[in-house]
């Protein structure tokens, strides 16, 4: 095991805990400009119906036993027939999310502007931390690590001898960058913009596509047993009757 | 609730001290030589005690259990909300003016 | 949904605010949280708070919320002038917002300048075409107008898209009801049952429904209904109790001229006949022999 490294008190003093609070103070930024620059979208009709009939049809799955045998087959007719059902979308005829993109421009800007919000800060405050915190050895785990994250935590260190442990500037603010979506859904709410994941999801699935959980909810509503719960009811009320009673 | 929070805090202060005593006997073991094959009998006792008080505590402290029944007092739904989005302002109200001096004053 | 609880809560603290015992922004919050219709009340206590500075200072930014509940209350009590003045100072704070937007429109309806809060809806419309509020108002304009077939029409067009909202469902089922269209009715009933399964009142509501419409499976079906609602309350609902005297008593009618051959629980209907008289024993000693009576006219009083 390598000599243990002293770190100046002026390195946590002038590095990392400046860092971190600007990367803090960069986050919140990026969640109110990334707001300044959403146009308010106004939701497609279509849309909107697709969301409250998914709705509709989980209940009918849901409390299908509540209602009587007739009705609850009506309903599902009227879900889930192969000619005017609802719920049935044609084949060929699902919109295609590229296609939908590019007939709708504002779609794509959106994606631009959220794009450009998360990348321009990004570039800045890297190269801001290169030109002033390289090289420094900022901060240490308290637990011994494999060689395999020298890369992780040693980024701009090319010494070898060094313990993995010590964690160098630069691999601080990646740290930070990464690891402070927790605090932030803290501070800004759960939906705010810095949060990566969704907006992963967002870019790689381009919003839901509604003909395909259309069609989900369609097979699970065709599975449905319908089993009325009401006869047992009438037990149940008798007891109730016979408890109060007594 | 001031007597479940102290039980609470008895019941980890009867764990701790189990953890302490477990470890005491280990050091013992391994000063006698012998392999460790479980904890001594009183610390079972005394963990299966924490335990109990600790739930106890856990259960009591937070707050009261409310009733999933759908037919208890603070569940019954005795009447449905006005159905306020439809409010309809032509209705027999119009006939019968309030009596009080109504007025917003600035 | 309004439980027994907060019923409880909420008729207190009535009592305590009109003997002026204070309390009177928790009553005004209780009542828009369980949104209940006490239009005077709410008037008359919100405006003791507004018009006190003292007090509408300390609320922060609740206090627009009470404007505009007072500004509604107001026009439900028809004293004009106060939702006027009220929307003025809202209008004054928020400058081009679509709620105030909404509240001068109900004005106009208040006034009974239908023409005007058509126009003034429609053009809040123009902007957000998928406002659920507005489409709401519009269908309780043509329903104050006396137009019901137009309002459900209107409701139909409204539920085509929004056929999640169960508050829509409900006013549907009740223009139904007062139309005499049952068949309709049931049908909202079921969808309501459909989406809160476990509230009693829909269940109670399509069983009487199904009574109303007549006809022996509609009976047995009413009956189930009834004893789901008894089962839901816990036997503390009066009207399910009778309904379910009644049905037993019509299903008996219509079952005489048949062979006998349904296996009908008898002993629901003793048992609620011997609980309603329990309860009126209770609540209502002196009424208790026109229960008997009615009872026995059912047939049912063991």
């Amino acid at each position: 095991m390598a000599e243990d490294l002293v770190l100046d008190t002026a390195i946590r003093d002038w590095v990392l805990i400046p860092l971190s609070v600007v990367m803090v103070l960069i986050g919140i930024l990026r969640h109110f400009v990334s707001k300044l620059m959403r146009s308010s979208q106004v939701p497609d009709a279509k849309i909107v119906k697709e969301g409250q009939l998914i709705v509709r049809a989980r209940n009918l799955r849901a409390g299908a036993n509540f209602i009587p045998p007739r009705s609850f087959r009506a309903r599902r007719f009227y879900f889930s027939n192969e000619e005017n059902g609802l719920l049935h979308v044609p084949k060929g005829q699902a919109p295609n999310p590229q296609a939908q993109m590019f007939s709708d421009p504002n779609m794509a800007m959106d994606m631009m502007k959220k794009n450009l919000s998360m990348i321009i800060p990004q570039t800045l405050t890297f190269a801001w931390v290169n030109f002033f915190f390289s090289g420094f050895v900022a901060a240490k785990i308290p637990f011994p690590l494999t060689q395999r994250f020298r890369s992780m935590l040693q980024n701009g260190i090319d010494l070898s001898t060094v313990d993995v442990s010590y964690v160098s500037s630069r691999s601080w603010y990646f740290l930070n960058l990464f690891g402070l979506r927790g605090l932030f859904s803290l501070i800004l709410g759960e939906d705010n913009a810095t949060d990566d994941t969704q907006r992963m999801m967002q870019m790689s699935g381009f919003g839901f596509d509604p003909t395909k959980s259309l069609g989900a909810e369609k097979d699970s509503l065709d599975i449905v047993q319908h089993d009325w719960a009401l006869p047992k009811f009438e037990q149940r009320a008798e007891a109730v009757l016979r408890k109060i009673l007594s | 609730m001031a007597l479940g929070f102290a039980v609470g805090v008895f019941g980890v202060l009867i764990l701790f001290h189990a953890a302490y005593s477990t470890i005491q006997y280990r050091g013992l073991l391994k000063i006698m030589e012998e392999e460790f094959s479980g904890p001594p009998m009183n610390v079972v006792a005394e963990l299966l005690l924490g335990l109990v008080f600790c739930i106890w505590a856990a259960l009591t402290v937070p707050g009261k259990f409310l009733s999933i029944q759908p037919y208890s007092e603070e569940n019954r739904i005795v009447s449905l909300p006005a159905n306020s989005d439809f409010m309809i302002f032509n209705h027999r109200g119009k006939v019968f003016p309030l009596e009080m001096d109504v007025k917003l004053k600035h | 949904m309004v439980s027994k609880t907060e019923e409880t809560q909420l008729s207190n603290l009535e009592t305590q605010v009109d003997n002026g015992g204070g309390g009177a922004w928790e009553y005004l919050c209780l009542v828009r949280k369980l949104k209940v219709r006490r239009s005077d009340r709410v008037l008359k206590h919100g405006l003791s708070i507004l018009n006190d500075p003292k007090k509408r200072s300390s609320l922060g930014p609740d206090e627009w919320t009470l404007y505009e509940q007072v500004a509604v209350a107001a026009m439900d009590c028809q004293s004009l002038d106060v939702a006027k003045d009220c929307i003025k100072v809202l209008q004054k704070k928020f400058p081009e917002s679509k709620r105030v937007g909404r509240l001068e429109g109900m004005l106009l309806e208040a006034k009974g300048a239908w023409a005007e809060a058509e126009k003034a809806y429609s053009s809040l419309l123009e902007d957000n075409p998928l406002d659920q509020v507005i489409h709401k108002r519009r269908v309780a304009m043509a329903k104050a107008q006396g137009n019901v077939s137009v309002a459900i029409e209107w409701l139909n067009k409204y539920l085509e898209i929004f056929m999640a909202d169960h508050d829509a469902w409900r006013e549907l089922a009740e223009i139904y009801v007062s139309l005499q269209m049952y068949k309709q009715a049931a049908f909202c009933y079921e969808e309501l049952i459909l989406s809160q399964p476990m509230i009693p009142l829909y269940h109670l509501a399509y069983a009487d429904v199904l009574y109303t419409l007549g006809g022996l499976e509609n009976l047995q079906n009413a009956k189930k209904y009834y004893a789901s609602t008894i089962d839901l309350t816990g036997g503390k609902n009066t009207r399910a109790l009778f309904g379910i005297c009644l049905c037993s008593s019509a299903i008996g009618q219509i079952a005489k001229g048949r062979n006998k051959d349904d296996k009908e629980s008898p002993e629901l209907q003793s048992l609620a006949a011997t609980a309603l008289e329990r309860e009126y024993k209770q609540k209502a000693s002196d009424k208790l022999s026109l229960l008997t009576a009615a009872l026995k006219g059912l047939k049912v009083s063991s």
